[in-house]
């Protein structure tokens, strides 16, 4: 089964969910070195969402 | 030229016919395509986002509505390969998790393609961390001793280490992680028949990597061929 879409402004929204949590922001998050992450869940959501948000211009 | 969504359906019902024949129940992966900038897609349990992905409770082995005290968490990032004609697995995580609500894991494989070494690098080490990769959440007294004996003044629990596991080709399948936690007594059991579901598939995983392989290094190939009394001829 194929579930909808997911939009870019949909990821970075998700995204920003869970970093708040971390006060971390998504520019912050995805320029960051994986293994420099404070958490497991941190960790996994950064494999997830490599390639598919990158630091807003 | 393959189509994404199509392949990564196929993936997904691989990934539902393992956990279900093996650890769970009820369980189906789903495909997420992600409509941005560039054509990737998630496969993962139904109910998952990348950001918060559902654990499939392990209920091999259990008695009939015994609940679950162990997860697995799996999730992979797929394209398509350079040549555009098969699906090729980005990266992906599975672990066997020990508390559902923070989910806290025991032990995770991680791959992470083009973010590390992989054995057949020409300039190995450019990355801190092998591609394929095994973490162990827990202590080494053997490991601290040898940190300190090195003088690394920040010491780093046996999770931080990543051991190396094969590389792109030949790491470990989600089939192998759950012959692994069977077989290492990590789990209570397993489902009837899981020996065929395993074999099944892992055969396939085994075929499509070795494809993959001659595809990457078609000379070594022939040259093994030839080594055993095939002639090679190309139809170009």
């Amino acid at each position: 089964m194929t579930t909808a879409p997911l939009t870019v402004d949909d990821l970075r929204r998700e995204v920003e969910a869970v970093l708040a949590r971390y006060a971390m922001s998504v520019d912050e998050f995805v320029a960051a070195d994986v293994d420099d992450l404070p958490s497991d869940e941190l960790r996994d959501l950064w494999l997830m969402v490599k390639g598919a948000l990158t630091p807003a211009e | 030229m393959a189509d994404l969504a199509e392949e990564a359906e196929t993936f997904a019902a691989i990934l539902t016919d393992v956990v279900n024949g093996t650890i769970a129940t009820g369980v189906r992966f789903v495909v997420t395509p992600f409509e941005g900038p560039i054509e990737l897609a998630w496969v993962f349990p139904q109910g998952s986002t990348p950001a918060k992905v559902a654990l499939i409770p392990i209920v091999g082995g259990l008695a009939d509505g015994q609940a679950p005290r162990l997860w697995l968490r799996t999730m992979f990032q797929v394209r398509l390969d350079d040549t555009e004609d098969h699906l090729a697995v980005h990266r992906s995580v599975f672990g066997l998790v020990i508390d559902e609500a923070s989910g806290r894991p025991a032990i995770r494989v991680e791959y992470d393609r083009d973010q590390g070494n992989e054995p057949d690098d020409q300039t190995p080490a450019t990355h801190r961390r092998s591609a394929a990769h095994v973490q162990i959440h827990g202590s080494s007294e053997e490991l601290a001793y040898v940190q300190g004996l090195n003088g690394d003044g920040r010491l780093r629990g046996l999770e931080q280490f990543h051991i190396p596991v094969g590389g792109r080709r030949f790491r470990p399948s989600l089939e192998d992680f759950i012959e692994f936690l069977w077989a290492e007594r990590l789990i209570p059991g397993l489902h009837d028949g899981w020996q065929d579901v395993l074999t099944r598939h892992r055969t396939n995983w085994l075929s499509l990597q070795l494809r993959a392989a001659v595809r990457n290094d078609p000379d070594t190939a022939i040259a093994q061929l030839e080594t055993m009394g095939y002639t090679v001829t190309s139809s170009d």
